[in-house]
Protein backbone atom coordinates (compact mmCIF):
# COMPACT_ATOMS: atom_id res chain seq x y z
CA UNK A 1 0.00 0.00 0.00
CA UNK A 2 1.74 3.20 -0.86
CA UNK A 3 -0.84 5.51 1.05
CA UNK A 4 0.09 4.78 4.85
CA UNK A 5 -1.52 8.29 5.75
CA UNK A 6 -5.00 6.42 4.72
CA UNK A 7 -4.16 3.13 7.18
CA UNK A 8 -6.07 4.11 10.31
CA UNK A 9 -8.66 5.64 8.73
CA UNK A 10 -9.22 2.78 6.62
CA UNK A 11 -9.03 0.69 9.86
CA UNK A 12 -11.60 3.23 11.33
CA UNK A 13 -13.88 3.04 8.04
CA UNK A 14 -14.24 -0.52 7.92
CA UNK A 15 -15.30 -0.88 11.67
CA UNK A 16 -17.47 1.92 11.35
CA UNK A 17 -15.71 3.85 13.95
CA UNK A 18 -14.71 7.15 11.16
CA UNK A 19 -16.32 10.48 11.60
CA UNK A 20 -18.57 11.41 9.44
CA UNK A 21 -16.51 14.71 8.41
CA UNK A 22 -14.05 12.55 7.33
CA UNK A 23 -15.79 9.99 5.33
CA UNK A 24 -16.41 11.46 2.20
CA UNK A 25 -12.48 12.19 1.72
CA UNK A 26 -11.49 8.92 2.28
CA UNK A 27 -13.89 7.14 0.16
CA UNK A 28 -13.37 9.38 -2.80
CA UNK A 29 -9.81 8.55 -2.17
CA UNK A 30 -10.61 4.72 -2.21
CA UNK A 31 -12.36 5.34 -5.44
CA UNK A 32 -8.95 6.51 -7.12
CA UNK A 33 -6.27 4.35 -4.98
CA UNK A 34 -6.75 0.30 -6.23
CA UNK A 35 -4.13 -0.33 -3.69
CA UNK A 36 -6.18 1.27 -0.48
CA UNK A 37 -8.97 -0.28 -1.88
CA UNK A 38 -7.57 -3.80 -1.70
CA UNK A 39 -6.21 -2.79 1.82
CA UNK A 40 -9.76 -2.08 3.07
CA UNK A 41 -10.96 -5.33 1.72
CA UNK A 42 -8.36 -7.13 3.50
CA UNK A 43 -8.99 -4.99 6.58
CA UNK A 44 -12.87 -6.14 6.49
CA UNK A 45 -11.80 -9.83 6.14
CA UNK A 46 -9.50 -9.34 9.19
CA UNK A 47 -12.63 -7.45 10.79
CA UNK A 48 -14.93 -10.43 10.22
CA UNK A 49 -12.35 -13.42 11.87
CA UNK A 50 -11.87 -10.58 14.73
CA UNK A 51 -15.59 -10.68 15.63
CA UNK A 52 -15.89 -14.20 14.60
CA UNK A 53 -13.69 -14.81 18.22
CA UNK A 54 -17.10 -12.93 20.31
CA UNK A 55 -18.80 -16.46 19.03
CA UNK A 56 -16.33 -18.50 21.39
CA UNK A 57 -17.77 -19.38 24.72
CA UNK A 58 -16.83 -21.58 27.75
CA UNK A 59 -18.12 -24.70 28.39
CA UNK A 60 -21.39 -24.22 31.19
CA UNK A 61 -19.14 -26.31 33.84
CA UNK A 62 -16.46 -23.23 33.87
CA UNK A 63 -18.98 -21.20 34.38
CA UNK A 64 -20.58 -23.53 37.05
CA UNK A 65 -17.28 -23.72 38.64
CA UNK A 66 -16.09 -20.26 39.01
CA UNK A 67 -19.76 -19.66 40.44
CA UNK A 68 -19.58 -21.93 42.99
CA UNK A 69 -16.24 -20.66 44.00
CA UNK A 70 -17.10 -17.01 44.49
CA UNK A 71 -20.31 -17.94 46.48
CA UNK A 72 -18.17 -19.94 48.55
CA UNK A 73 -16.05 -17.15 49.31
CA UNK A 74 -18.25 -14.56 49.73
CA UNK A 75 -20.05 -16.99 52.31
CA UNK A 76 -16.43 -17.30 54.25
CA UNK A 77 -16.33 -13.80 53.99
CA UNK A 78 -19.76 -12.84 55.64
CA UNK A 79 -20.07 -12.53 59.36
CA UNK A 80 -21.68 -15.57 61.07
CA UNK A 81 -24.48 -14.00 63.29
CA UNK A 82 -25.20 -15.53 66.21
CA UNK A 83 -28.41 -17.63 67.58
CA UNK A 84 -29.97 -14.03 68.76
CA UNK A 85 -29.30 -12.44 65.75
CA UNK A 86 -30.50 -14.95 63.68
CA UNK A 87 -33.83 -15.00 65.93
CA UNK A 88 -33.91 -11.29 66.13
CA UNK A 89 -34.20 -11.31 62.05
CA UNK A 90 -37.56 -12.89 62.37
CA UNK A 91 -40.25 -9.65 62.15
CA UNK A 92 -42.88 -11.75 64.20
CA UNK A 93 -40.19 -12.39 67.18
CA UNK A 94 -38.88 -9.15 67.05
CA UNK A 95 -42.56 -7.73 67.21
CA UNK A 96 -42.69 -10.11 70.39
CA UNK A 97 -39.82 -9.37 72.27
CA UNK A 98 -40.72 -5.47 71.62
CA UNK A 99 -44.29 -6.10 73.02
CA UNK A 100 -42.55 -7.80 75.94
CA UNK A 101 -40.04 -5.23 76.74
CA UNK A 102 -43.00 -2.41 76.34
CA UNK A 103 -45.24 -4.58 79.26
CA UNK A 104 -41.91 -5.17 81.50
CA UNK A 105 -41.24 -1.15 81.18
CA UNK A 106 -44.90 -0.18 81.51
CA UNK A 107 -45.98 -2.24 84.21
CA UNK A 108 -44.67 -1.32 87.28
CA UNK A 109 -45.11 2.40 86.49
CA UNK A 110 -49.00 1.80 85.72
CA UNK A 111 -49.19 0.00 89.04
CA UNK A 112 -47.38 2.81 91.23
CA UNK A 113 -49.60 4.97 89.53
CA UNK A 114 -52.81 3.05 90.79
CA UNK A 115 -51.68 2.50 94.25
CA UNK A 116 -51.19 6.31 94.94
CA UNK A 117 -53.73 7.64 97.52
CA UNK A 118 -55.75 10.57 96.89
CA UNK A 119 -54.56 13.41 98.49
CA UNK A 120 -56.84 15.19 100.80
CA UNK A 121 -56.47 18.75 101.11
CA UNK A 122 -54.58 18.27 104.61
CA UNK A 123 -51.95 15.84 102.84
CA UNK A 124 -52.48 18.75 100.15
CA UNK A 125 -51.25 21.47 102.39
CA UNK A 126 -48.44 19.51 104.17
CA UNK A 127 -47.03 18.69 100.83
CA UNK A 128 -47.22 21.86 99.91
CA UNK A 129 -49.83 21.61 97.20
CA UNK A 130 -52.29 24.61 96.43
CA UNK A 131 -55.83 24.03 97.43
CA UNK A 132 -58.39 24.63 95.44
CA UNK A 133 -61.43 24.66 97.07
CA UNK A 134 -64.98 24.87 95.42
CA UNK A 135 -66.37 28.03 95.66
CA UNK A 136 -70.01 28.17 97.09
CA UNK A 137 -72.13 29.32 93.77
CA UNK A 138 -74.68 31.46 95.89
CA UNK A 139 -73.68 32.38 98.97
CA UNK A 140 -76.31 33.50 101.07
CA UNK A 141 -76.88 34.94 104.22
CA UNK A 142 -78.35 32.80 106.69
CA UNK A 143 -79.15 33.67 110.25
CA UNK A 144 -80.33 30.84 111.62
CA UNK A 145 -76.67 28.77 110.38
CA UNK A 146 -74.08 29.73 113.88
CA UNK A 147 -71.95 31.88 113.54
CA UNK A 148 -68.14 31.68 112.84
CA UNK A 149 -66.88 32.55 116.25
CA UNK A 150 -69.41 29.90 117.91
CA UNK A 151 -68.18 27.44 115.95
CA UNK A 152 -64.59 28.19 116.59
CA UNK A 153 -65.03 27.75 120.22
CA UNK A 154 -67.20 24.75 119.78
CA UNK A 155 -65.55 21.80 120.99
CA UNK A 156 -65.52 18.82 118.01
CA UNK A 157 -65.24 15.02 119.17
CA UNK A 158 -63.35 12.64 116.97
CA UNK A 159 -63.88 9.26 117.33
CA UNK A 160 -61.15 6.88 116.62
CA UNK A 161 -60.51 5.73 113.20
CA UNK A 162 -62.35 2.34 112.57
CA UNK A 163 -59.06 0.54 111.38
CA UNK A 164 -57.38 1.69 114.90
CA UNK A 165 -60.35 0.24 116.79
CA UNK A 166 -59.78 -3.26 115.36
CA UNK A 167 -58.32 -5.22 117.65
CA UNK A 168 -55.03 -6.89 117.15
CA UNK A 169 -53.82 -3.56 115.15
CA UNK A 170 -50.53 -3.20 115.83
CA UNK A 171 -51.19 0.88 116.78
CA UNK A 172 -53.10 -0.04 120.08
CA UNK A 173 -52.86 3.08 121.13
CA UNK A 174 -54.96 5.11 124.21
CA UNK A 175 -56.72 7.19 121.83
CA UNK A 176 -57.45 10.12 124.10
CA UNK A 177 -60.79 12.22 122.78
CA UNK A 178 -59.59 15.97 121.48
CA UNK A 179 -61.56 18.67 122.55
CA UNK A 180 -59.80 21.13 121.48
CA UNK A 181 -61.21 24.25 119.69
CA UNK A 182 -60.90 23.50 116.20
CA UNK A 183 -59.16 26.05 113.76
CA UNK A 184 -61.84 25.86 111.16
CA UNK A 185 -65.61 26.64 111.79
CA UNK A 186 -67.69 23.88 111.20
CA UNK A 187 -70.50 25.67 109.31
CA UNK A 188 -69.17 29.40 108.60
CA UNK A 189 -71.89 31.86 108.13
CA UNK A 190 -72.18 32.75 104.53
CA UNK A 191 -71.53 35.28 103.44
CA UNK A 192 -69.53 36.42 106.55
CA UNK A 193 -66.11 38.27 106.55
CA UNK A 194 -64.58 34.67 106.87
CA UNK A 195 -66.53 33.00 104.67
CA UNK A 196 -65.37 35.61 102.08
CA UNK A 197 -61.25 35.28 102.80
CA UNK A 198 -61.52 31.84 103.43
CA UNK A 199 -64.70 29.82 102.37
CA UNK A 200 -63.02 26.65 103.31
CA UNK A 201 -61.23 26.53 106.34
CA UNK A 202 -58.09 23.94 106.98
CA UNK A 203 -58.26 20.86 107.81
CA UNK A 204 -59.15 19.49 110.98
CA UNK A 205 -56.19 18.02 113.02
CA UNK A 206 -56.36 15.64 115.77
CA UNK A 207 -53.48 14.04 117.63
CA UNK A 208 -53.47 10.55 119.24
CA UNK A 209 -50.77 9.32 121.24
CA UNK A 210 -49.32 6.16 121.03
CA UNK A 211 -47.63 3.81 123.90
CA UNK A 212 -44.93 4.83 122.76
CA UNK A 213 -44.30 8.08 123.95
CA UNK A 214 -42.43 9.22 120.91
CA UNK A 215 -44.75 8.26 118.67
CA UNK A 216 -47.81 10.45 117.58
CA UNK A 217 -50.18 10.07 115.24
CA UNK A 218 -51.65 12.97 113.55
CA UNK A 219 -54.78 13.11 111.78
CA UNK A 220 -56.10 15.19 109.69
CA UNK A 221 -59.75 15.61 108.17
CA UNK A 222 -60.90 17.41 105.46
CA UNK A 223 -63.21 20.45 105.67
CA UNK A 224 -66.64 19.98 107.01
CA UNK A 225 -69.39 18.73 104.20
CA UNK A 226 -72.39 20.47 104.16
CA UNK A 227 -73.89 18.52 106.74
CA UNK A 228 -71.61 19.45 108.34
CA UNK A 229 -69.34 16.21 109.19
CA UNK A 230 -65.92 15.99 108.50
CA UNK A 231 -64.83 13.37 106.31
CA UNK A 232 -61.15 11.71 106.32
CA UNK B 1 -27.70 -21.54 49.92
CA UNK B 2 -24.12 -20.57 48.78
CA UNK B 3 -22.45 -22.92 46.69
CA UNK B 4 -25.76 -24.56 44.96
CA UNK B 5 -28.24 -22.91 42.46
CA UNK B 6 -31.81 -21.12 44.45
CA UNK B 7 -34.60 -21.37 42.66
CA UNK B 8 -35.25 -17.78 41.67
CA UNK B 9 -31.56 -17.93 40.25
CA UNK B 10 -32.54 -20.58 38.15
CA UNK B 11 -35.66 -18.97 37.02
CA UNK B 12 -34.11 -16.26 36.19
CA UNK B 13 -31.46 -19.03 34.05
CA UNK B 14 -34.19 -20.27 32.53
CA UNK B 15 -35.70 -16.68 31.28
CA UNK B 16 -32.52 -15.44 30.14
CA UNK B 17 -30.35 -17.68 28.28
CA UNK B 18 -26.60 -17.06 28.91
CA UNK B 19 -25.86 -17.29 25.39
CA UNK B 20 -28.04 -13.80 24.99
CA UNK B 21 -26.54 -10.44 25.38
CA UNK B 22 -26.90 -8.99 28.36
CA UNK B 23 -30.43 -7.60 28.95
CA UNK B 24 -30.45 -4.57 31.22
CA UNK B 25 -31.49 -5.64 34.57
CA UNK B 26 -34.76 -4.12 36.31
CA UNK B 27 -33.58 -1.70 38.87
CA UNK B 28 -35.23 -3.90 41.34
CA UNK B 29 -32.68 -6.63 41.43
CA UNK B 30 -29.83 -4.43 41.75
CA UNK B 31 -31.47 -2.53 44.73
CA UNK B 32 -32.52 -5.90 45.84
CA UNK B 33 -28.85 -7.18 45.69
CA UNK B 34 -27.53 -4.08 47.05
CA UNK B 35 -29.46 -4.69 50.07
CA UNK B 36 -27.97 -8.20 50.33
CA UNK B 37 -30.23 -10.15 49.23
CA UNK B 38 -28.13 -13.16 47.81
CA UNK B 39 -31.04 -14.43 45.29
CA UNK B 40 -30.48 -11.07 43.67
CA UNK B 41 -26.54 -11.54 43.53
CA UNK B 42 -26.82 -14.81 42.06
CA UNK B 43 -29.35 -13.50 39.41
CA UNK B 44 -26.21 -10.70 38.21
CA UNK B 45 -23.56 -13.15 38.62
CA UNK B 46 -25.47 -15.47 35.95
CA UNK B 47 -26.54 -12.24 33.93
CA UNK B 48 -22.95 -10.96 33.44
CA UNK B 49 -20.85 -14.35 34.09
CA UNK B 50 -19.87 -14.47 30.27
CA UNK B 51 -19.39 -11.02 29.76
CA UNK B 52 -16.86 -10.99 32.59
CA UNK B 53 -15.02 -14.41 32.06
CA UNK B 54 -14.57 -14.25 28.15
CA UNK B 55 -13.36 -10.43 28.20
CA UNK B 56 -10.80 -11.09 31.53
CA UNK B 57 -9.48 -14.27 29.09
CA UNK B 58 -9.32 -11.99 26.23
CA UNK B 59 -7.76 -9.28 27.98
CA UNK B 60 -5.49 -11.52 29.98
CA UNK B 61 -5.21 -13.95 27.09
CA UNK B 62 -4.40 -17.45 29.59
CA UNK B 63 -7.52 -19.04 31.65
CA UNK B 64 -6.11 -19.40 34.77
CA UNK B 65 -5.66 -15.43 35.11
CA UNK B 66 -9.02 -14.62 33.76
CA UNK B 67 -10.57 -17.16 36.13
CA UNK B 68 -8.65 -15.19 38.66
CA UNK B 69 -9.77 -12.55 37.41
CA UNK B 70 -13.34 -13.44 37.11
CA UNK B 71 -13.66 -14.51 40.86
CA UNK B 72 -12.06 -11.02 42.01
CA UNK B 73 -14.48 -9.08 40.01
CA UNK B 74 -17.20 -10.66 41.56
CA UNK B 75 -16.39 -10.58 44.66
CA UNK B 76 -15.29 -6.90 44.11
CA UNK B 77 -18.87 -6.72 42.53
CA UNK B 78 -20.08 -8.19 46.04
CA UNK B 79 -18.47 -5.99 48.44
CA UNK B 80 -18.57 -2.74 46.14
CA UNK B 81 -22.39 -3.02 44.89
CA UNK B 82 -23.48 -0.62 47.42
CA UNK B 83 -21.19 1.96 45.51
CA UNK B 84 -23.19 1.73 42.42
CA UNK B 85 -25.03 4.36 41.73
CA UNK B 86 -28.40 2.99 40.13
CA UNK B 87 -28.81 6.00 37.04
CA UNK B 88 -26.14 4.66 35.80
CA UNK B 89 -25.86 1.22 32.98
CA UNK B 90 -25.16 -1.89 35.71
CA UNK B 91 -23.01 -3.82 32.44
CA UNK B 92 -20.76 -0.37 31.40
CA UNK B 93 -20.07 -0.35 35.51
CA UNK B 94 -18.92 -3.87 35.67
CA UNK B 95 -16.68 -3.43 32.37
CA UNK B 96 -14.85 -1.04 33.84
CA UNK B 97 -14.41 -3.06 37.10
CA UNK B 98 -13.13 -5.84 34.44
CA UNK B 99 -10.72 -3.85 32.97
CA UNK B 100 -9.16 -2.39 36.58
CA UNK B 101 -9.13 -6.15 37.86
CA UNK B 102 -7.17 -7.35 34.29
CA UNK B 103 -4.99 -4.51 34.39
CA UNK B 104 -3.84 -5.24 38.12
CA UNK B 105 -3.46 -8.96 37.08
CA UNK B 106 -1.64 -7.69 34.28
CA UNK B 107 0.39 -5.43 35.77
CA UNK B 108 1.46 -8.14 38.53
CA UNK B 109 2.16 -10.59 35.76
CA UNK B 110 4.68 -8.01 33.63
CA UNK B 111 4.86 -9.90 30.59
CA UNK B 112 1.49 -10.77 28.82
CA UNK B 113 1.20 -14.56 27.72
CA UNK B 114 0.42 -14.68 23.91
CA UNK B 115 -1.37 -18.10 24.53
CA UNK B 116 -4.96 -17.67 23.76
CA UNK B 117 -7.80 -19.96 24.13
CA UNK B 118 -6.05 -22.95 22.23
CA UNK B 119 -5.20 -24.99 25.49
CA UNK B 120 -8.59 -24.27 26.70
CA UNK B 121 -10.09 -25.84 23.71
CA UNK B 122 -7.78 -28.67 24.03
CA UNK B 123 -8.99 -29.35 27.39
CA UNK B 124 -12.70 -29.37 26.38
CA UNK B 125 -12.78 -26.04 28.36
CA UNK B 126 -13.84 -24.52 25.26
CA UNK B 127 -17.28 -25.24 23.43
CA UNK B 128 -16.81 -25.98 19.65
CA UNK B 129 -17.91 -23.28 17.65
CA UNK B 130 -20.31 -24.08 14.86
CA UNK B 131 -18.73 -25.02 11.78
CA UNK B 132 -18.85 -27.01 8.46
CA UNK B 133 -18.36 -30.77 7.88
CA UNK B 134 -15.80 -29.94 5.60
CA UNK B 135 -12.60 -31.00 7.51
CA UNK B 136 -9.96 -28.96 5.09
CA UNK B 137 -12.44 -25.95 5.64
CA UNK B 138 -12.66 -26.22 9.53
CA UNK B 139 -8.87 -26.60 9.77
CA UNK B 140 -8.34 -23.28 7.59
CA UNK B 141 -11.32 -21.77 9.63
CA UNK B 142 -9.51 -22.65 13.16
CA UNK B 143 -6.07 -21.99 11.87
CA UNK B 144 -7.22 -18.06 11.04
CA UNK B 145 -8.53 -17.61 14.49
CA UNK B 146 -5.79 -19.09 16.11
CA UNK B 147 -4.10 -16.31 14.16
CA UNK B 148 -6.52 -13.55 14.85
CA UNK B 149 -6.17 -14.51 18.86
CA UNK B 150 -2.07 -14.54 18.86
CA UNK B 151 -2.50 -11.22 16.98
CA UNK B 152 -5.35 -9.88 19.68
CA UNK B 153 -2.78 -11.49 22.19
CA UNK B 154 -0.05 -9.76 21.09
CA UNK B 155 -1.58 -6.26 21.53
CA UNK B 156 -0.42 -3.54 23.75
CA UNK B 157 -2.71 -4.02 26.66
CA UNK B 158 -4.37 -0.45 26.16
CA UNK B 159 -5.04 -1.03 22.50
CA UNK B 160 -6.20 -4.71 23.56
CA UNK B 161 -8.60 -3.71 26.01
CA UNK B 162 -10.26 -0.46 23.05
CA UNK B 163 -10.34 -3.48 20.88
CA UNK B 164 -12.36 -6.09 22.87
CA UNK B 165 -14.41 -3.85 24.10
CA UNK B 166 -15.06 -2.49 20.36
CA UNK B 167 -15.01 -5.52 18.32
CA UNK B 168 -15.42 -8.39 20.49
CA UNK B 169 -18.20 -6.95 23.05
CA UNK B 170 -19.75 -4.82 20.35
CA UNK B 171 -20.04 -1.35 23.03
CA UNK B 172 -19.82 1.84 21.04
CA UNK B 173 -16.37 4.12 21.43
CA UNK B 174 -18.14 7.00 23.56
CA UNK B 175 -19.01 3.67 26.15
CA UNK B 176 -15.17 2.24 25.65
CA UNK B 177 -14.06 5.52 26.26
CA UNK B 178 -15.65 6.09 29.37
CA UNK B 179 -14.92 2.53 30.80
CA UNK B 180 -11.11 2.89 30.00
CA UNK B 181 -11.40 6.52 30.99
CA UNK B 182 -9.98 7.64 28.19
CA UNK B 183 -11.74 10.48 25.31
CA UNK B 184 -13.53 8.73 21.98
CA UNK B 185 -10.41 10.26 20.24
CA UNK B 186 -7.70 8.26 21.94
CA UNK B 187 -9.76 5.33 21.73
CA UNK B 188 -10.37 5.34 18.24
CA UNK B 189 -6.91 6.01 17.72
CA UNK B 190 -6.06 2.84 19.99
CA UNK B 191 -8.77 1.07 17.91
CA UNK B 192 -7.32 1.78 14.63
CA UNK B 193 -3.89 0.90 15.64
CA UNK B 194 -4.69 -2.68 16.66
CA UNK B 195 -6.94 -3.45 13.90
CA UNK B 196 -4.08 -2.35 11.25
CA UNK B 197 -1.60 -4.22 13.58
CA UNK B 198 -3.77 -7.30 13.59
CA UNK B 199 -4.18 -6.91 10.18
CA UNK B 200 -0.16 -6.99 9.52
CA UNK B 201 0.05 -10.30 12.58
CA UNK B 202 -1.92 -11.53 10.43
CA UNK B 203 -0.53 -10.77 6.67
CA UNK B 204 2.80 -12.33 8.16
CA UNK B 205 2.20 -15.49 9.59
CA UNK B 206 -0.25 -16.49 6.20
CA UNK B 207 2.69 -15.88 4.02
Amino acid sequence: MNCPNFENQIALYVGNDLPAGEIPALERHLSECEACRQFAAEMGECGQEVRMLAAEDFDDAVYALLRAQVLHQISLQEPKRSFWQRWLGFPVVRLAFASLLLAVLVWPVASLWRSQPQLGPGAQMLSGQKLNPPVPPDVKKNEAQPSIESAMSAPVTKKQPSHLRRSGTAISAKVKTITEPVETAMNPVPGSEAMKTTPVGPPIRMEIPTADPNIRIIWFANNPTESGNPTT
Amino acid sequence: MFGEFSFSAMMALLEAPESAPAQPLTATVIARAKAGDRDAFEQLFIRYQRQVLRTAARMLGNFADAQDAAQEVFLRLHKYLHRFQEEREFSPWLYQVTANVCHEIAAKRKTAQTVSFEQERETGRLENLPGGHDVEASYHAEQERKIIAEAIASLPEKERMALILRDLQGLETSEVARILGSSETTVRSQISMARVKIKRFRDRLKL
